[in-house]
């Protein structure tokens, strides 16, 4: 079955935060909102879980949600500073939802320990929330989430609170568990490395409107708008000028397949600029990330702007900051958008 | 090290030495008075005191109206705060501060407005609620709404509005959800405002003295009237005995049951997403309720200047009453002046014993807080009894102003903690290694950043020291009365002439106590003006 959500508009105060939002989640699929604070991602999943009054299709499997109550919804959702009840403990927390179902004390008992076990926390049955680490918290809220069997979950910047390498760790674990029981998920983020981590689609919004929908890597290969670059954190935009097929960046002309007119934005990938020993560009190296036998550098090229480069170590002779290497730019990196009056 | 526990064992032993002597040894006399009148045991003396059916109604009736008055005033303050706390309204800010105001103004002035509303010649006579039990819960209710809407709104403002939408997306409906999840939040700082209500009720006795009439009474008017009219001191310190044992009992249940209540969710909170239309519903409520407050104010003001200002003029009148009422107002002053000075030494002391966590700070606190916990009537009771020895200190002028100050320097001492605790010790460490003496470090630092709070502290110390009834009505002389007692006096006479003069006593009371509050707001201001510059 599938989540669907049609024409969702979300008003606040006479402002519409949210405007005809649509897209699917399909049994099992994994699909990550993307947006910047203040974008309506979070409200977007307050309205699905029935928590906002919206406007608009949400519905399950075709069976219009509107009009049902938020705790009908057998909808499960996971808060972004995990929301769990201090005054129980962690297996009072995980067996709540089942004791809203009114289920008997033994199933409840061993629901909660089957999850528990999923998450990794056995033997945490009795402890508080408040003795436990931000990640076992977010283990707990999970398993919370997932002990009544939802049929749908949302996820609301569920990593946010974590540290770095944390936050790496359990996108991985929470993925897989997810993928496993096979339950239709949203999860909401401004971090477009969680959301390409987890997704199997993402929905990148922008000031309240869907301005892309696609596999991480479409998006990330061909992000539709400037909005949706500057999220992915590419360069900031280039001004140049288009004309027969060509852009002429002053320091570099690339092939524009667009066949724009006039003044156009470019925007550099990172996966732009090529260090080769023999490529026509020359840049100065800024700084140096060793990855193995690659390397990832940032260079400002002669004449133009700073950007990343990646090279194989051997490729490149002697890549420290300071020297001058060159290279070229792949004309498919190179991001074309007509200028917006 | 050594210099710092000499520090604070100076004014510890202070502190100890004068509370020793002005609360609890008058306590103990009482006790001693209470339980061997003749100068041996009886504790029947206690038991004895209820085979009197008049004390037998007077101990019902104290359980009876201040248990109402609480549940009253719980029922009421719950919706209020949830929808200053969570719905916050427009202009939620004002009316919370409006509901707070009654519990600033002293009992015999709010005694005062309601005679002037609901007594003759006021817009509600026709209520006939003068003495009824009716209005004294009603007035209870009006003082202590504010309480009840501060100590639970606080916890509910802290309260994480997410845990409600987590309990629904598991499944949970409005009722399941509030019992399951917000009930569990709020029920300790519920427990803790009903505690301090009914406290506050069981001794209430300026309300008691003023709206009660002569039929309903309370173990606190009971005690005045057989001390003063009866001249049972025996049987009035038997009273009081019991009164102690009912209000330790009362404090030793809540305490439990505030003690037992886990604390759930500790993020900020966002307020309630409401429809426009149920926001706008509040409001209004909200801020009917608010006017409903302020009107026995307005009443009692518009009624001081009725009669062509009848009342102003009889206040300067001392053939009507024998003496003049107006001289209260210097009397007042003088005193309060004192007591402010007084609350102000004692409260700083024990704040940076208290504050700074110091060799017996427990004990100190506790201490501190006798003389409110057992009540003002209990203390200026005391007074008479106990403080003929060594020396008869019962006809010094000193006497008013320093009981007043026991009753305001426990609050002066909770204004000065925060403040106190707030101050980092790296700037004291910071001080002495720029070469400040420890008397500096004390000068430069500590009595600077309390400064304001000082201020705050002397403005609810003078508040508190004006409107103080119950203590004072035993101990005042009795042709130097205080302004409550002179409000107190003239209502208590027969005749509307008497009334108003009354009236107009009371709007300069809330005149000297509303300069008081917009002092103390000013103030509090500034310094959090300034406080913020440093964040």
């Amino acid at each position: 079955m599938t989540l669907t959500v049609r024409d969702l508009a979300i008003r606040y105060d006479d402002r519409e935060v949210v405007s005809a939002v649509a897209f699917d989640v399909g049994d099992g699929e994994i699909v990550a909102v993307l947006g910047a604070s203040g974008s309506g991602k979070s409200t977007i999943l307050r309205a699905i879980a029935g928590l906002v009054p919206a406007q608009g299709v949400v519905a399950w499997g075709g069976n219009d949600l509107s009009t049902v109550a938020a705790y009908r919804r057998g909808i499960g959702m996971m808060f972004q500073d995990h929301a769990l009840f201090g005054h129980i403990d962690v297996v009072g927390n995980v067996e709540f939802g089942l004791k809203m179902q009114r289920l008997s004390r033994s199933v409840r008992r061993r629901t909660a320990r089957e999850l528990l076990a999923l998450v990794g926390l056995v033997g945490f049955e009795r402890r508080s929330i408040a003795s436990m680490s931000g990640g076992e918290q977010q283990r707990v809220a999970l398993a919370r989430a997932l002990a009544p069997s939802p049929r749908v979950l949302l996820l609301d910047e569920p990593f946010g609170a974590l540290d770095r390498v944390l936050r790496e760790r359990l996108v991985i674990e929470v993925a897989a568990i997810l993928r496993a029981r096979k339950i239709a998920t949203v999860v909401v983020t401004h971090d477009h490395n969680e959301a390409f981590a987890i997704a199997d689609r993402v929905v990148v919004l922008n000031a309240g409107r869907v301005e892309q929908i696609g596999s991480p890597a479409s998006v990330w290969s061909r992000p539709a708008s400037l909005a949706v670059c500057e999220l992915l954190g590419f360069a900031p935009p280039l001004r140049a000028r288009a004309h027969d097929g060509w852009v002429d960046l002053g320091w570099a002309r690339v092939a524009d397949p667009g066949s724009h007119v006039g003044d156009v934005d470019v925007v550099l990938r990172p996966d732009a600029f090529v260090m080769a020993d023999d490529g026509p560009l020359r840049a100065e190296v800024l700084t140096v990330v060793p990855f193995g036998d690659r390397m990832q550098a940032t260079v400002r090229i002669v004449g133009g702007p700073v950007t990343r480069a990646m090279a194989d170590a051997d490729s490149v002779s002697q890549a420290d900051p300071g020297r001058e290497v060159r290279g070229s730019v792949r004309g498919d990196a190179v991001l074309v958008f007509p200028v917006v009056t | 090290m050594a210099v710092r526990r000499w520090a604070s064992s100076i004014p510890n032993l202070i502190l100890t030495v004068g509370l020793g002597y002005f609360v609890v040894w008058p306590l103990v006399a009482i006790i001693g008075r209470g339980l061997l009148p003749h100068s041996h045991l009886r504790l029947a003396a206690v038991t004895d005191v209820f085979t009197d059916a008049r004390v037998r109604s007077v101990f019902g009736f104290t359980l009876w109206q201040s248990l109402l008055s609480t549940v009253v005033a719980v029922a009421l303050g719950l919706p209020i705060a949830y929808g200053l706390e969570r719905v916050r309204p427009r202009g939620a800010g004002v009316v919370r501060v409006l509901l707070t105001i009654p519990f600033a103004l002293p009992t015999v002035v709010v005694g005062a407005a309601f005679i002037a509303e609901f007594g003759a010649g006021g817009p509600l006579r026709s209520w006939q609620w003068l003495h009824t039990t009716t209005i004294i819960v009603v007035a209870h209710v009006y003082f202590n709404l504010g309480v009840v809407v501060r100590v639970v709104g606080t916890r509910w403002r802290e309260f994480d509005e997410q845990l409600i939408d987590a309990a629904r997306m598991l499944g949970a409906n409005r009722v399941r959800t509030f019992a399951s999840v917000t009930w569990p939040a709020i029920a300790g700082s519920v427990v803790n405002a009903a505690a301090i209500v009914w406290l506050f009720c069981l001794t209430s006795f300026g309300v008691i003295t003023t709206l009660g009439g002569l039929t309903k009474t309370t173990i606190e008017t009971e005690i005045f009237r057989l001390t003063t009219q009866e001249l049972a001191l025996d049987r009035a310190a038997a009273l009081v005995v019991v009164q102690l044992l009912t209000v330790g009992i009362v404090a030793v249940v809540c305490a439990r049951f505030v003690g037992s209540r886990a604390v759930a969710g500790e993020h900020a909170a966002r307020s309630l997403v409401a429809s426009r239309r149920s926001r706008r519903a509040w409001s209004v409520s909200l801020w009917s309720l608010a006017a409903v407050m302020v009107l026995p104010m307005l009443i009692v003001v518009q009624r001081a200047f009725e009669t062509g200002g009848g009342g102003f003029a009889a206040l300067r009148d001392s053939s009507r009453f024998g003496w003049r009422p107006i001289d209260s107002v210097a009397t007042s002053l003088q005193s309060a002046a004192w007591a402010t000075l007084f609350s102000l030494a004692m409260g700083t002391m024990a704040a940076f014993i208290v504050g700074r966590r110091a060799p017996g700070w427990r004990a100190l606190n506790a201490l501190t807080t006798l003389p409110i916990a057992v009540s003002a009537v209990t203390l200026g009771f005391g007074f008479l009894i106990a403080l003929d020895r060594p020396f008869d200190l019962r006809d010094r002028w000193f006497l008013v102003p320093l009981a007043q100050a026991f009753v305001a320097a426990p609050i002066v001492l909770r204004l000065l903690v925060p403040t106190m605790q707030s101050i980092a010790p790296q700037l004291r460490e910071v001080a002495a290694l720029l070469g400040a003496s420890p008397v500096r470090v004390t000068t430069s630092i500590d009595i600077a950043i309390l400064l304001p709070a000082l201020a705050t502290a002397a403005a609810f110390a003078m508040a508190i020291s004006l409107g103080e009834f119950g203590a004072t009505s035993f101990i005042a002389r009795q042709n130097q009365p205080t302004m409550p007692l002179a409000i107190a006096r003239l209502l208590g006479r027969p005749g509307i002439g008497s009334q108003h003069a009354a009236f107009a006593l009371s709007f300069v009371m809330i005149a000297i106590i509303g300069a008081l509050a917009i002092f103390a707001g000013t103030v509090q201001s500034a310094a959090s003006r300034r406080r913020g510059m440093f964040r």
